[in-house]
């Protein structure tokens, strides 16, 4: 068993790809929660320059430091043999992440700059043009799976998207709706699901 | 490496039943695969069975490879085609020691599948019920060792599959489901692989065949 310790705020947000994937794996990790920044409690201004980047999630894997949630995520992914099969399909989970990525650090944008205008174009065009697309994708991979007709991180990543957006968001896309519910279904990931913190982000 | 965008096409002879042909159908079917899948009654056997490999049923026909016969190796073939033994040498082995317990299992079935009439199933399953239900607790510890989320390799394989075929066919016909009692971890695994979107399809659009024993 790798020892293992990640640090991050007490947040999903940019930990959670990492969290979902150390729990599917069946890995024991010490989940080191940091008050957000916005906390009056938070250690965040004294902790950050002590970081190789100034940034959070840090990934201590058997004495290594990994920084770059993506980065770690992905290593954690082929750690526990959600990362695709061969190289095409590595290229194909990580298409799919890219594209959620995408909407992700478009949102944060607005989100952080309070932009409602923005925010409400993103929900009623932006996203539900990409669900569209994924629905789509999905099916031409035969409607189960998004890749190699298994489960990947690419499923993972989807269902944490769609996890934290309302359920009247995908329920147009039945394909999506039932990926989330099968992911969802999965034991570790149902149980930390229930078990993790509540945050709002 | 890249996987072949697709497969030669597999034609599934059997008889009109689920026992040593149904987890073949459901590789395929989970796959994706448009298979023939063909359904000889006992007479068309008879007439087949001298030019049959080994004079016994399931065999495949592969589009362009010839025919392949004995109903693990099938099912290995087909799972190694459509990635569903895992992805290590480990988990393949995984995945082979499940098929293997749960076979020990299925010859403890096989007599009570095959003896006709609901009441004389009942009485054999009675008898039988204390046995099954150890084997099915020593494979659900085995289960939880290994994770407890899939039997091999704590992803999806054929292995699942082919517990799918036992609980959801063999031992429901046997009306012995009882035989899972103190197995949450199997209970749990098997509703997983009946919720997979072609399973389920399959499941229901076959509810009406499987008829001839």
């Amino acid at each position: 068993m790798p020892n293992v310790k990640l640090t991050y705020f007490n947040l999903r947000a940019r930990g959670e790809p990492c969290r979902l994937l150390l729990a599917y794996g069946g890995i024991k990790y010490d989940d080191n929660r940091i008050p957000p920044p916005w906390d009056p409690t938070s250690t965040w201004s004294t902790l950050k320059p002590t970081t190789p980047f100034g940034q959070l999630p840090i990934l201590e894997w058997d004495g290594v430091e990994i920084c770059q949630s993506m980065a770690c995520a992905r290593f954690i992914a082929r750690e526990v043999g959600l990362a695709g099969n061969n190289s095409l399909e590595q290229a194909q989970v990580d298409e799919i992440i890219d594209v959620i990525q995408d909407l992700i650090n478009t949102w944060v944008k607005f989100y952080f700059a309070k932009d409602e205008a923005a925010l409400k174009n993103f929900a009623d065009v932006t996203l539900q043009t990409a669900l569209g697309q994924l629905e789509k994708k999905l099916d031409s991979r035969g409607g189960q799976y998004f890749v190699g007709n298994n489960l990947s991180w690419a499923d993972l990543h989807v269902f944490m998207y769609l996890g934290d957006l309302d359920k009247a968001a995908y329920a147009n896309y039945p394909k999506l709706t039932s990926l989330y519910e099968r992911v969802g279904a999965v034991p570790n990931i149902k149980a930390w699901v229930e078990s993790r913190p509540k945050t709002d982000l | 490496l890249t996987m072949p965008a697709k497969f030669p096409k597999v034609t599934v002879k059997y008889f009109d039943t689920t026992a040593r042909g149904e987890t073949i159908r459901l590789i395929l079917v989970h796959a994706g695969q448009d298979f023939k899948d063909e359904r000889l009654t006992f007479a068309e056997f008879g007439a087949l069975k001298p030019s049959l490999p080994f004079n016994q049923f399931p065999v495949i026909e592969i589009e362009g490879e010839g025919t392949l016969a004995q109903h693990m190796t099938i099912c290995r073939y087909l799972a190694n085609r459509h990635n569903l033994t895992g992805h290590t040498l480990k988990a393949k082995a995984e995945a082979d020691e499940s098929v293997d317990a749960l076979n020990d299992i299925v010859e403890k079935i096989i007599p009570i599948f095959l003896t006709p009439g609901d009441d004389a199933k009942r009485e054999l399953v009675d008898k039988a019920l204390p046995d099954l239900q150890a084997r099915f607790k020593t494979l659900e510890k085995r289960l939880e060792s290994r994770g407890g989320q899939f039997l091999a390799g704590n992803t999806l394989t054929w292995a699942d599959l082919h517990l799918h075929h036992i609980v959801h066919n063999m031992l429901a016909k046997c009306l012995a489901t009882e035989a899972l009692a103190s197995c949450p971890l199997l209970t749990n695994l098997n509703e997983r692989v009946a919720s997979l979107p072609n399973i389920k399809k399959w499941n229901a659009d076959n509810l009406n065949r499987n008829k001839q024993f």
